[in-house]
């Protein structure tokens, strides 16, 4: 293994755990530390290394016999698992808290979709720095069979997760529903089925290139 | 009755026109990892790239791609 190939698995446990911090122990303290901020401020730090580990030696990150398409995809599974954490993390916490917002302008306004900002930039760039040190052919055919594989494969989760919502819906009293089914809520819902979504594309994309068939 | 394609890509890139992956890659505007999975027969390429591949190591299509049936 080299030596950028290991850093980058180093950054990866470090922001994982970093990230399990902040998304857990917001307002947790150990021994007078702010476990969150800690956690945020560390995994801040990791994604900044890692876009200059891929700036000056992205090359060396991945094994050679993996192409463009194939690391972004990698890449992309981990930002997605990331996000996804934070979704249901974010849910849980206001679920608990039963403070939704009213106003479905306060959507976008929320803790989550602020916290969404640095990850998705981190993997933009990321994605770019991955196809601009290749100097060849990013994707073909191939990739793109693959990729409709996996979109395949994501077309099911969603229509699974739907009718699955659906029974769920239908099984729970009109009144309860009244109680806690705000627009809001099922804008926050949508949203997580859209994450939900993309994980499933991402790893179904991860594991037809490790199968390395089409 | 299964039917499959096979293909001689490795062996007329090697032994006769001493092109490397990367080369037919080029010259078939694909990525490496498509010609490793074309040799491995993991992968079935589309007619264009059959064409491009069997224009590339200078071979008409049936004498690097052949359908074959089996029992």
């Amino acid at each position: 293994m080299r030596s950028a190939q290991r850093l980058a698995w180093v950054l990866l446990i470090v922001a994982g755990l970093a990230a399990g911090a902040a998304i857990l122990g917001p307002s947790g303290r150990w021994g007078g530390v702010d476990i969150g901020a800690t956690g945020a401020a560390i995994f801040m730090l990791s994604l900044v290394a890692g876009i200059a580990l891929f700036a000056t030696r992205g090359e060396q990150v991945f094994p050679d016999h993996m192409s463009v398409s194939e690391r972004r995809a990698w890449v992309g599974l981990a930002f997605i698992a990331i996000i996804l954490s934070s979704y249901f993390h974010e849910m849980w916490v206001l679920s608990v808290r039963g403070d939704f917002p009213d106003d479905i302008q306060d959507l976008f306004a929320n803790r989550f979709m602020q916290k969404l900002i640095v990850p998705v930039i981190a993997w933009s760039l990321i994605s770019h720095l991955i196809g601009s040190r290749s100097g060849g052919v990013e994707s073909d055919e191939r990739d793109l069979r693959l990729r409709h594989r996996a979109d395949r494969a994501g077309d099911w989760a969603f229509t699974l997760i739907v009718i699955a919502g659906i029974c769920v819906l239908a099984l729970i009293p009109a009144p309860l529903l009244a109680w806690w089914l705000s627009p809001i809520v099922l804008a926050n819902l949508l949203i997580g089925l859209l994450i939900a979504k993309s994980l499933v594309e991402h790893v179904a994309l991860a594991l037809a290139y490790r199968a390395g068939s089409a | 009755m299964t039917a499959t394609v096979v293909n001689r890509i490795r062996e007329w890139r090697g032994a006769t026109s001493q092109m490397t992956q990367q080369e037919l890659a080029q010259a078939c505007g694909v990525t490496r990892q498509t010609i490793i999975a074309l040799e491995a027969e993991k992968y079935s390429p589309s007619l264009e790239l059959a064409f491009k591949l069997a224009r590339a190591l200078g071979r008409n299509l049936e004498e690097v791609f052949q359908y074959v049936e089996k029992n």
